[in-house]
């Protein structure tokens, strides 16, 4: 089984990792100042723009539907609040959608930088900026382990299939205590197996001793990194206009 | 090159030793063949040898043990496995990196070589085990041949003087097991000291030029592979053959069974795998479903208990129509990995109470333990036995005898011969010849979605 992040054919995969990293990581910072509903919608609608090439419809589907349910729960719990006390009711402005609209911008830009890059290309991103060895090895850890972890839990599912047919979310919410047994006890001792053999591989590969890493494919830069930036100046100009009452 | 003087060994959370007084040494272009039972402490001897015991695994380990003259104790993990190269069983335990070619680089990268070096290196061992189609592969697409041609390229890579293998061949079909049977006596020649911990035997007759037996910890005899030939030894250690009859095993007339008729299946966005195909299986007989990596048996005992779906296809169970959806109460799948098919909170409780089929697995004794606290081999028993207990109609066996010794393996294929008396259509998906000779009737080869 593979882990479905990979580069896909695209714009965006022909733009330097580092750039994407460094646009992820300034705007996660830049939108925590926008409070002003325009600027935030202008945002996010930049953001779309950035991902939708890409064409992956169903994780951004996925993404948004997930915001969709927190609004939707938020709403309804407001409602609830405000039969109790007025002041914490419903409120009629567009207060409540700017952390959903920050939220769907940074899925926006976090699905566009990991499924454009690709696991190879996020690691090799963590040797080059020098990450210490506490944040890259735990990262490298996650990427490798996951996809096994993933298999192992859909083969889990499959032997409880077997041995006791129909089992879903509905048995799970019913008898908790059955699905601890039949899905939680194995996917935990299988994990422990796992990051067991993953320890010992990497005690063989020399990782303890390691003083300086290589990172042995470089990305290239090129003149569509230069456009990014300029893209992305552009974007924080008019958005801080936007954000200040605007023009 | 390995020295091993006086060695015991206890793991930190047991009293008793698990290796007793041990001696061996392996020279340069030396084979060193170490077999016995299933728990009889092999593993934990290159374990040993490797360093990851006592650096990684710790225990009480008294003795002496050298690698290239460097006493393990005062080296560091890192420094031993310069000189000392390890292949696992399963070499996707032992990747640490999603595609093959970060792979190959990783340990050459964490080492602080430069660029140059690296893809200098990378060039030279992808040509040399003809995996350069592969460097952008994801490892868990590769086929169980191909992940041993990385393991071992990412190895030697580092240019290590000795290597110890753990059952390399476990899950290897026969052809990749010749082909790494070549690789070896290339490496003995080259130089290499080399240990090697394995079941299988046969593909080592040309190679080994010592064998170790072990039994509870201890070495009880050794010799030169001529020591493996004599059966009564097989059979006091519980040992697989020494060498390999290639029997051709013909196929009955179909009379009563599963049949499965135009069969199509793909998966999404494949090309189909099964197209209008058609393969009977006859009741009473233990049939052998063989085939290259990769060519649709797994997905064919899926579509059997009917955990996939099909595009198109009947099944009939002695003439009689199965729909899709009833499929999986008429069938068991046990699939390689015993981890996830145990959680029953007994043994006995997992085979709901039958104790008679504890008694023919040589179970009964751990009737009332865990099932997670049993060693490996036992644990393969045992979902073999929880698999029978459903008394289904079909039951679907996914490499059974993978790394099981000689001993177990018989075991198993007399309980799945006795089912095969009581008229059940036992399917084997193996590439163990040594089980196909021994104890099926029949062999069904699936190339190219054709059955032969």
């Amino acid at each position: 089984m593979n882990l479905q992040i990979k580069s896909g054919d695209n714009y965006l995969a022909n733009i330097n990792t580092l750039t994407k990293l460094f646009i992820t990581l300034f705007f996660s910072i830049f939108i925590v100042f926008m409070k002003d509903e325009t600027a935030l919608i202008f945002l996010f609608a930049s953001s779309c723009l950035y991902v939708l090439p890409m064409k992956k419809y169903k994780a951004m589907l996925i993404g948004y539907a997930m915001i969709l349910l927190m609004f939707i729960s938020s709403i309804g719990f407001s409602y609830l609040l405000g039969l109790m006390a007025k002041r914490y009711g419903l409120k009629e402005d567009f207060a409540m959608l700017i952390p959903f609209l920050r939220v769907g911008f940074m899925i926006n830009l976090t699905l566009a930088l990991t499924l454009s890059s690709g696991v190879k290309k996020l690691v090799n991103v963590l040797k080059t900026l020098k990450f210490p060895r506490t944040i890259f090895l735990p990262t490298i850890v996650i990427f490798r382990f996951l996809p096994s972890f993933i298999n192992d839990v859909k083969q889990i599912h499959e032997s409880i299939k077997i041995k006791i047919g129909h089992f879903n979310i509905l048995t799970m919410i019913s008898s908790p205590r059955l699905f601890i047994r039949l899905m939680i006890i194995p996917a935990v001792i299988r994990a422990l197996r796992a990051a067991d053999d993953l320890s010992a591989a990497a005690e063989l590969k020399g990782i303890s001793g390691i003083n300086k890493i290589t990172n042995s494919n470089p990305e290239k830069w090129c003149w569509k990194d230069g456009l990014s930036f300029v893209i992305l100046a552009s974007i924080v100009a008019i958005s801080t206009v936007l954000n200040q009452g605007g023009v | 090159m390995i020295k091993l003087k006086d060695i015991e060994y206890s793991y930190s959370f047991q009293k008793e030793k698990v290796i007793k007084n041990i001696s061996l040494e392996i020279k340069p272009s030396e084979v060193v063949l170490i077999t016995g039972e299933s728990g009889c402490g092999k593993s934990t001897l290159a374990k040993i040898a490797n360093g990851l015991i006592p650096h990684y695994f710790k225990g009480s380990l008294l003795g002496e043990v050298t690698v290239c003259g460097t006493d393990n104790l005062d080296s560091t993990i890192a420094d031993i496995s310069r000189n000392i190269g390890s292949l696992f069983q399963d070499p996707e335990q032992q990747f640490f990196c999603n595609d093959v070619e970060s792979e190959l680089s990783f340990a050459h990268e964490v080492q602080g070589k430069k660029i140059d070096e690296i893809k200098n290196s990378v060039a030279k061992y992808a040509n040399k085990f003809e995996i350069e189609n592969i460097l952008d592969s994801s490892i868990f697409s590769l086929s169980e041949g191909e992940k041993q041609k990385v393991a071992l390229a990412s190895i030697l890579s580092l240019k290590p003087k000795c290597l110890v293998l753990d059952e390399p061949t476990a899950n290897l079909s026969p052809e990749a097991t010749e082909q790494l049977g070549k690789e070896i006596a290339i490496l003995k020649e080259a130089g290499f000291a080399i240990m090697i911990v394995d079941h299988r035997l046969y593909w080592l007759a040309q190679i080994a030029d010592k064998v170790l037996i072990m039994k509870n910890g201890e070495v009880l005899k050794s010799g030169n592979f001529d020591i493996l030939h004599n059966s009564q030894t097989r059979n006091d250690f519980g040992l697989r053959n020494s060498s390999l009859s290639l029997e051709k095993k013909s196929n009955s007339i179909f009379c009563k069974g599963l049949e499965i008729k135009n069969l199509t299946f793909a998966y999404k966005n494949k090309t189909a795998i099964f197209k209008d195909y058609n393969i009977n299986f006859q009741s009473g007989k233990i049939i052998a479903l063989c085939g290259a990596n990769g060519i649709g048996k797994t997905t064919l005992s899926r579509l059997i208990t009917g955990l996939l779906k099909t595009k198109k296809g009947e099944f009939y169970l002695d003439g009689i129509e199965i729909k899709s959806k009833n499929l999986l109460k008429r069938t068991s799948l046990v699939l390689q990995n015993m981890d996830h098919q145990l959680y029953a909170r007994t043994v006995a409780d997992e085979v709901d109470g039958k104790l008679e089929l504890l008694e023919q697995l040589q179970l009964a004794k751990f009737a009332a333990r865990h099932p997670q606290s049993l060693s490996g081999g036992q644990k393969q028993r045992l979902v073999i036995a929880a698999a029978i207990a459903r008394n289904v109609d079909i039951i679907i066996l996914d490499e059974p005898t993978s790394g099981l010794d000689g001993k177990n393996m018989r075991i198993i294929g007399d309980v799945l011969r006795k089912e095969a008396k009581r008229n059940k259509i036992i399917i084997v998906i193996t590439h163990d010849l040594e089980f196909i000779n021994k104890c099926c009737d029949e062999q069904l080869t699936i190339k190219k979605g054709e059955e032969v």
